[in-house]
């Protein structure tokens, strides 16, 4: 009952997350445990990128419980909240997979009781912090701030989460985080969480556990910059060009005081186009990006290595793309990535498409019509879940996709917009000819009746799923013929 | 109002369901009756089968000829004069011997002049066909008298079975029997019976023409009195031909050897065991009425039926029989309509008419085996299964009275008549009168169809 | 003994039949061989559309407007059958052929029917068609 606690730290954590259920949507195998428990760490309530992974992880466990636990397939990876995890209701936590600030939406002044202080102490705060930083409200994240964010979030180790979390946690159990490291929450919760858990002289439960456990880290280098606000406006923003700075100076601690992890993995890009800036709140919403998407791959990775493996040397990973092209496709991944992903992305894509443009024409099909999947539709709840997972305007599947194709580096190895299943892989397509046909609404039903045959469950929604798994694994491998 | 028409359709309502019950009852009680008929019914075709092939009439046949030569025939062949007419006798004699000698028909030819010798014994002289011919074209020079008829056939006819030969025989038949025995006069049909009793025996058939010729001479007749013989100068005295011989011989000299048959015929113990016949069921030409189909699907001939008559429509059918190998003068339609009888047994039946193949007919190679078709009608049947039976009897012609007298003493007055004619024919009947009763019998069988 | 179940079923409808003259040609020939060919032809046609077009080739043709046509199709040569029957046999036509024919087209679209529902659950797409019941899943 090995677990992994992914902690997403600040708005990248919260993206990379949603990139990695994607992929664990699309069946991407997860090794060596049962269970995956995210827990988010973003002051900022508000904030938009925060919200709809939370959402798309809502959505994905709803699907992921119907469908039951399984060893592979669309969606077969089980995610559970931390309050959760205990099973016995007995926790004292609310059920999120954020974790909760309990609104701390005062100035960071007021926080630190900085009028309280005696004038010393002011003056050694008023060193360390600016203006802006004791002014600012903390409810909407730490502004790229690590100096403020490494102060508050020390003290969510006291918190009832925290020590839940450490009570709960299991020998064997393995804990990622995921932050970048030119923000605010993440450059200073990740060394801050990663240090206290280490520290064998704190005092959370399960201590010699947690200081043992198998840690990894993903830590994101600048891959975008944000725009500079017109002459004369004054406002809140976060200044991207300080980004490369703070990577530098974090990288240089990390260096000397990263104790206790057992994998790093780093990944940057160089900006491209700048992106609107919004800091914090609903408004900070930003396009999925390739960047994530590859993150979440690290995720992935650290996972496959044994206990044996990580315990003996600590692993570093750089990621590189085979050629330096704007848009990527499969083929520009490494061996190891595209056997990871690509077939399951295929399949999930082919089960996206097929599902949204095809299905209810398929009324009369016999994988429909076994199961009355039309009736199933219109009245069970769940199909509105999987709906919304793959459809949602703000965090569906094709949303996503669609976004990831909108940056300079975008990831094309989908055509998002054909609707020809022969045209869709981007490095693999299907040779039509008169007779062959190729893969098309015609062969894809015909997939779909022979896989509902030896399907014995009776669930519209479990057999249909289960019939997509077969059907779209069978046209990968004898219509596409992906290797 | 609208209740009574709902009681009405209500009503017709149950009625049709009745229907259906009660028409879905009798059809299983049928068709489990029907298993037993049905197996019956396969063995005719293959008895029938041989039917037509029965004895085939000869290509040849051997004839004898006999020629009574006594005085009283002398009147039938005058001598030859230029400017004068042959008698009917003379050219019909001329013609059949002609043909007896030269023909293709006949293989082995004896003629004979049949006459009494002195001791009152028939004599048959064999003589060569010039001798024969030169008697009927000259006429009889001698003095001979004539020879009791029962006498003279039974000595022809035993020479004829001895030479396996048909006997054909000329006569006035004019019984004049010895002075002595004039009480042969009483016992004429006996003692023509006994006479022929190996005719019968040997299963020989008889055919008796009759013809009229002009007569010049003296005429002896029968009845002595007033006048013991008659001058006459070309009244028509009869004569005739009788042909004993096996039933196909006979048939092929009267249809061969004859050509022109007198209208005056009669035949005795013919019998037709195997008349082929079969039901003409699905022909254009003859298209039955009511339910009525064959037994067997295939059989052919079909020579069992099943039919259904029902009140308004009777079952009306034709049956085809090839009556060929009867003499020309049974076969004509009105002759038939007239004397066939039609006996139902299980059924009521009756014959509705007598057909001839048409040209059209015998074009049709299924109808073209028979020369007849009957028509007839069922309008009711009695039993479940049953027959119908067909027979022509055996009928004594007409003619034969007509040709008759008591007293023939004067020909000139009374023409065309031969003394006791009816009692000579009697006799050659009482021969065959126990075992053929009917010319031919045809029965076909039927069971009530399901 | 087949001769007797055919004709039973057809005269059930349609009466002896007529013209009389040929009744045993039907019921010895026309008959068991319309229903022989029909039940064959039928079984023939249900396999071609479960088994061939929807097993063995899986020509999309599931639907049940597609059922519709093979069953039409199948009808017509029922109808076809006993014209074809009635005329190699040399019986004569009559309103009683064409009321055959009507029957059989009847007989045709009853057997195909059940054929379809004693047949379906073998179609790998088609077991669905032209609806699910009998079968479960």
């Amino acid at each position: 009952m090995a677990k992994l606690f992914v902690f997403g730290i600040g708005g990248t954590g919260s993206r990379v997350i949603r990139s990695l259920v994607m992929l664990m949507a699309a069946g991407v195998k997860i090794q060596n445990c049962d269970k995956i428990v995210p827990i988010i760490i973003d002051p900022d309530t508000q904030n938009g990128d925060m919200n709809r992974t939370v959402e798309l992880l809502k959505t994905y466990k709803q699907i992921h419980d119907k469908l039951g636990r399984r060893d592979e397939g669309f969606f077969h990876t089980d995610i559970s909240t931390l309050s959760s995890i205990a099973g016995d209701g007995s926790s004292k936590i609310r059920d999120s997979f954020v974790y909760d600030f309990g609104g701390i939406n005062k100035p960071f002044k007021d926080h630190v009781g900085y009028n309280q202080l005696d004038i010393d102490s002011q003056a050694l705060v008023d060193l360390l912090f600016t203006k802006e930083n004791l002014s600012n409200s903390l409810d909407v994240g730490f502004r790229g701030s690590p100096n403020v964010g490494s102060v508050v979030l020390n003290e969510i180790i006291e918190s009832p989460e925290m020590r839940f979390f450490a009570s709960n946690f299991q020998a064997g159990d393995r804990i990622f985080f995921v932050s970048s490291i030119f923000g605010g929450t993440g450059a200073a919760g990740f060394p801050l969480l990663l240090k206290n858990f280490k520290d064998s002289r704190i005092g959370l439960p399960n201590a010699a556990s947690l200081n043992s456990a198998l840690t990894g880290a993903m830590v994101v280098l600048p891959y975008f910059s944000l725009e500079q606000p017109a002459a004369g406006v004054e406002a809140d923003f976060i200044d991207s060009n300080t980004f490369t700075t703070k990577a530098k100076d974090a990288l240089s601690y990390y260096q000397h005081h990263l104790n206790g992890i057992n994998a790093v993995y780093y990944m940057g890009d160089t900006p491209d186009k700048p992106l609107e800036n919004n800091p914090g709140r609903a408004s900070q919403k930003n396009d999925a990006h390739l960047v994530e998407l590859l993150s979440a791959l690290a995720i992935v990775d650290f996972m496959d290595y044994t206990d044996n493996d990580l315990i003996s040397n600590e692993v570093y990973h750089e990621f590189g793309l085979r050629e330096d092209v704007d848009q990527v496709q499969f083929t520009h991944l490494d061996q190891e990535t595209r056997d990871r992903i690509a077939k399951q992305l295929i399949r999930f894509h082919y089960f996206e498409r097929y599902y949204t443009q095809h299905v209810p024409d398929d009324a009369q099909a016999a994988y429909a019509r076994g199961v009355d999947l039309m009736g199933a539709i219109r009245n069970e709840p769940i199909f509105k879940e999987l709906d919304k997972f793959l459809k949602h305007p703000d965090y569906g599947y094709q949303s996503w996709l669609r976004e990831l194709g909108r940056k300079e580096r975008t990831f094309a190895a989908l055509n998002v917009s054909e609707s020809d299943f022969n045209r869709m892989v981007a490095d693999k397509q299907i040779e039509t000819g008169f007779l062959n046909k190729g893969i098309h609404q015609g062969s894809f039903v015909k997939e779909l009746n022979r896989a509902s045959e030896s399907i014995s469950d009776r669930d519209a929604f479990r057999a249909t799923i289960q019939a997509f798994e077969v059907a779209t694994d069978k046209l990968v491998e004898e219509k596409l013929k992906y290797a | 109002m609208l209740l009574t028409r709902f009681k009405c359709s209500a009503s017709f309502l149950l009625l049709c369901v009745v229907v259906v019950l009660s028409g879905c009852y009798t059809r299983n009680e049928n068709s489990a009756a029907e298993t037993e008929p049905a197996a019956t019914v396969e063995q005719p075709p293959a008895a029938d089968k041989a039917a037509p092939a029965a004895t085939p009439a000869p290509e040849k046949v051997n004839v004898n000829l006999y020629l009574e030569i006594s005085n009283g025939m002398k009147g039938f062949m005058p001598p030859a004069e230029a400017g004068k007419e042959p008698t009917v006798f003379q050219s019909r004699l001329n013609k059949l011997i002609s043909e007896i000698q030269d023909g293709r028909y006949v293989a082995e030819k004896k003629y004979y002049l049949a006459r009494e010798d002195k001791q009152g014994q028939p004599v048959l002289d064999s003589v060569s066909y010039n001798t024969m011919k030169s008697t009927v074209v000259s006429g009889i020079r001698a003095n001979v008298l004539g020879t009791p008829l029962p006498d003279l056939l039974k000595a022809a006819l035993e020479q004829s079975v001895k030479q396996n030969a048909v006997s054909v025989i000329i006569s006035d038949f004019i019984h004049g029997p010895h002075p002595d025995k004039r009480g042969q006069f009483i016992s004429l049909d006996s003692d023509i019976r006994s006479s022929l009793k190996e005719a019968e025996q040997q299963g020989l058939a008889i055919a008796v023409l009759a013809d009229a010729s002009g007569f010049y001479g003296n005429y002896y007749p029968a009845v002595k009195k007033p006048a013991t013989s008659r001058t006459l100068t070309g009244e028509e005295v009869p004569f005739y031909i009788w042909v004993i011989g096996r039933q196909q011989e006979v048939l092929a000299v009267t249809k061969n050897i004859f050509r022109n048959l007198p209208p005056q015929q009669a035949y005795f113990g013919f019998d037709y065991k195997d008349v082929p016949f079969s039901a003409i069921l699905k022909a254009n030409q003859f298209r039955p009425a009511g339910t009525v189909y064959c037994a067997s699907r295939n059989a052919d001939p079909c020579t069992a039926i099943k039919l259904l008559p029902e009140k308004s429509i009777p079952v009306e059918f034709t049956l085809g029989l090839d009556l060929s190998a009867l003499p020309r003068q049974l076969q004509q339609e009105n002759y038939l309509k007239r004397n066939l009888k039609v006996i139902g047994s299980g059924c009521k039946a009756s014959l509705v008419s007598v057909t001839a193949a048409d040209d059209a007919v015998r074009a049709s190679p299924d109808l073209a085996r028979y020369t007849h078709f009957l028509r007839l009608q069922v309008p009711q049947l009695i039993g479940t299964s049953g027959t119908i039976t067909l027979q022509l009897p055996q009928v004594q012609p007409a003619w034969i009275d007509a040709w008759t007298t008591n007293n023939d003493n004067n020909p000139a007055a009374d023409p065309k008549k031969t003394y006791q004619l009816d009692k000579i024919i009697d006799g050659v009947q009482a021969l065959y009168r126990d075992q053929r009763t009917y010319l031919f019998n045809v029965t076909i069988k039927f069971n009530k169809a399901d | 003994m087949i001769q007797k179940f055919f004709s039973g079923l057809y005269e059930l409808l349609l009466g002896r039949p007529l013209p009389a003259n040929f009744t045993n040609d039907y019921r010895e020939v026309v008959f068991p061989n319309t229903g022989l060919q029909l039940v064959l032809i039928t079984l023939a046609m249900v396999i071609l559309y479960y088994y061939v077009f929807n097993r063995i080739m899986s020509t999309g043709f599931y639907k049940t407007q597609h059922w519709v046509i093979m069953l039409l199709i199948n009808a017509v040569i029922a109808f076809a059958i006993p014209l074809i029957q009635v005329n190699n046999n040399g019986i004569e036509t009559h309103s009683y052929t064409y009321m055959f024919a009507f029957v059989n087209t009847v007989y045709s679209l009853v057997l195909f029917f059940l054929f379809s529902i004693l047949l379906k659950r073998g179609s790998v797409q088609a077991w669905t068609t032209p609806m699910k019941w009998p079968n479960k899943k």
